[in-house]
């Protein structure tokens, strides 16, 4: 249970302020809480009970979304993106899939970067504390037919196939074999956080950051139903903790770290909808957990959310064919593949308070994405799909393997509808200072007193979901911090 | 800012697609859609919401000026989805992207609404 504070004054002092509520800042609060340290959260978003929303609904978009989820990173070819605006943050919209970095990821962050103490073993008993506590668990009961789809054309085709685990903590009844909770961060660490003593202070956007000799000024904008209010909060430590995006934009606003925002990656994702003989989708199915792992880490095949709102948006390319989604959706979901490359850009615009996002692939990037979206095509026509409607304007619908091809191409793939949940790398961690904008455990060089905690200090794409990898630097950086130093 | 002007274009927009996507029944919910819509344009990034709202009304007055006689709002949903296609055919690229917007919206919405009122 969470009761959010709202400062009897606007004037408010605090050891240290933690800067966003998703699974970074919800990590560092709860564990600098517990520690007995006065600690002061500030979330742009609102406080919604758990529960009160439908997971991927039109409301959850609204009220949970920044933008109401119309968010793109513009260049060439524009890649959608979402990002969490509530209390809690990403973990509370994201599909709760859980992964470590994979060691061949951390040992081309280490070695490139030049991160220290950034083994495998080094984040392991990280990475097995916050499992312990979120409930890495895989499903107990029958695992989603659009999911068990995937794990049999990637059978087939002898691929390598896993049920992903997710952050669920299941209490399962005959009724409900997979009834649960999905551990958000309103659900674990805000409430452990909260319930330590830390001071959370909702609907408050920070706008900059300035220093006061030894100390430093959180200048923030309050707006919530009794109205709009600037607030000051001094502390002593500030951690920013508002993701790949918010993180640099504010950075950028208060003159620190003039390179954050430089180097954006994302997991750029291409979609497509497939039809089955058989029955693969049905109300409340949730989460598909399967995910094809055979060309990982560049490329990793998985289902989506495939509700009928979903369905009809990823059919929009194919019109001709868009009034099956009434009388067929059982038969029908949406699979995507999922890449690593590109690059982009995080800017703050003078006068506007939403930062712009540029993102460019190159050649090599898009005949990832190509190949990506053809083994997809092969592993769902060997599960036995009907025909396959692309994300890409101006195709047709593909009913075999022979079909591919004419589509998985790089010059068509420039006009597909690519997106993304996963964003990261904008201030990335190391001790390469060309490359990097915080030090190994989070720290901005030269900028005493503040430190990152989010996506932002992933040095790259990971290639799998990122919040496992987030949660377990941020804990390591924390301890390292605040606990030795 | 919405105007009058600017809120019934978006919902003869949306009344249009609609009509493309799922025929007669789906203009009762146009209504409804058509708010949905107007609320997602106040959330978008504060520095393009001018530039979406010119171009919605650019996207009106084309039809007066272009052989209709009338604005888009003006229009029945059969000759708006006419002025529609030529837009999202047409160049610059801002022309189809706009039509994309609002039909991507607006076949969410209606699906979205259905699925909220047991409809589906």
């Amino acid at each position: 249970m969470i009761d959010p504070f709202r400062p009897a004054t606007d004037q408010i002092r605090a050891e240290i302020v933690v800067i966003g509520s998703g699974p970074g800042g919800s990590t560092a609060a709860c564990l600098l809480a517990e520690a007995g340290r006065d600690v002061l959260l500030l979330e742009e978003g609102s406080y919604v009970p758990p529960g009160s929303v439908r997971p991927f609904s039109r409301d959850q978009m609204v009220r949970q979304y920044r933008n109401g989820g119309l968010t793109f990173a513009m260049g060439p070819i524009k890649v959608a993106y979402v990002e969490g605006r509530c209390v809690g943050g990403g973990s509370e919209i994201n599909s709760g899939l859980y992964h470590r970095t994979p060691p061949e990821v951390l040992a081309e962050w280490r070695e490139r970067f030049r991160i220290e103490a950034f083994r495998e073993e080094d984040l392991r008993p990280h990475f097995e504390t916050n499992e312990s506590a979120l409930h890495v668990s895989t499903m107990p009961g029958p695992l989603p037919p659009a999911s068990l789809k995937l794990d049999e054309g990637a059978t087939r085709l002898g691929w390598k196939s896993l049920e992903v685990p997710r952050l669920f903590a299941y209490g399962p009844t005959p009724e409900e074999p997979n009834r649960g909770l999905k551990q958000t961060m309103t659900r674990t660490f805000l409430s452990r956080a909260t319930a330590a003593g830390a001071r959370l202070v909702c609907d408050t956007r920070v706008l900059r950051l300035r220093r006061a000799g030894e100390r430093w000024r959180v200048v923030a904008e309050q707006n919530d139903s009794e109205g709009r209010r600037s607030l000051m909060v001094e502390a002593s430590r500030v951690i920013v903790a508002g993701g790949a995006i918010q993180t640099p934009a504010l950075l950028r606003r208060s003159r620190i770290a003039p390179r954050a925002g430089d180097t954006l990656h994302l997991h750029p994702t291409v979609k497509l909808v497939a039809r089955f003989p058989d029955v693969v989708n049905y109300e409340g199915m949730g989460v598909p957990v399967h995910q094809v792992k055979e060309f990982a880490p560049e490329i990793s095949l998985g289902c989506s959310i495939s509700s009928p709102p979903y369905l009809h948006l990823a059919m929009l390319d194919h019109p001709q064919h868009a009034r099956e989604v009434a009388s067929d959706w059982q038969r029908m979901a949406i699979y995507y593949a999922m890449t690593r490359g590109g690059q982009g850009t995080v800017r703050t615009i003078p006068g506007f308070r939403d930062p712009l996002v540029r993102y460019r692939l190159k050649e090599c990037d898009v005949t990832t994405l190509a190949d990506g979206l053809k083994h997809l095509g092969r592993c769902l026509f060997a599960a036995g799909a009907e025909v396959l409607y692309p994300n890409i304007t101006g195709t047709g619908p593909l009913t075999s393997e022979g079909n591919l091809g004419r589509v998985c191409n790089s010059k068509l793939l420039k006009t597909s509808r690519l997106m993304t949940i996963h964003l990261f790398s904008s201030c990335p961690m190391g001790e390469d200072r060309r490359r990097c904008v915080a030090d190994s455990f989070g720290r901005i060089p030269g900028v005493p007193g503040v430190s990152i905690a989010d996506a932002s200090l992933l040095p790259g794409a990971p290639g799998v979901n990122p919040q496992g990898s987030i949660m377990a630097i941020v804990r390591r950086n924390i301890l390292e911090t605040f606990h030795r130093g | 800012m919405q105007t009058p002007r600017f809120d019934e274009a978006v919902e003869a927009i949306v009344r249009a697609l609609l009509q493309e996507h799922e025929g007669d029944g789906a203009g009762e919910l146009a209504p409804q859609v058509a708010e949905f819509v107007r609320g997602q344009q106040t959330r978008m990034p504060d520095y393009s919401r001018g530039p979406l709202r010119l171009l919605t009304l650019a996207l009106d007055t084309w039809p007066l000026l272009f052989g209709y006689g009338r604005p888009l709002r003006r229009l029945t949903p059969e000759m708006a989805r006419v002025v529609l296609a030529t837009w999202r055919a047409g160049w610059p690229a801002a022309r189809r992207d706009l039509v994309t917007f609002y039909e991507a919206l607006s076949v969410f919405g209606l699906a979205a609404e259905r699925q909220d009122h047991g409809n589906d």
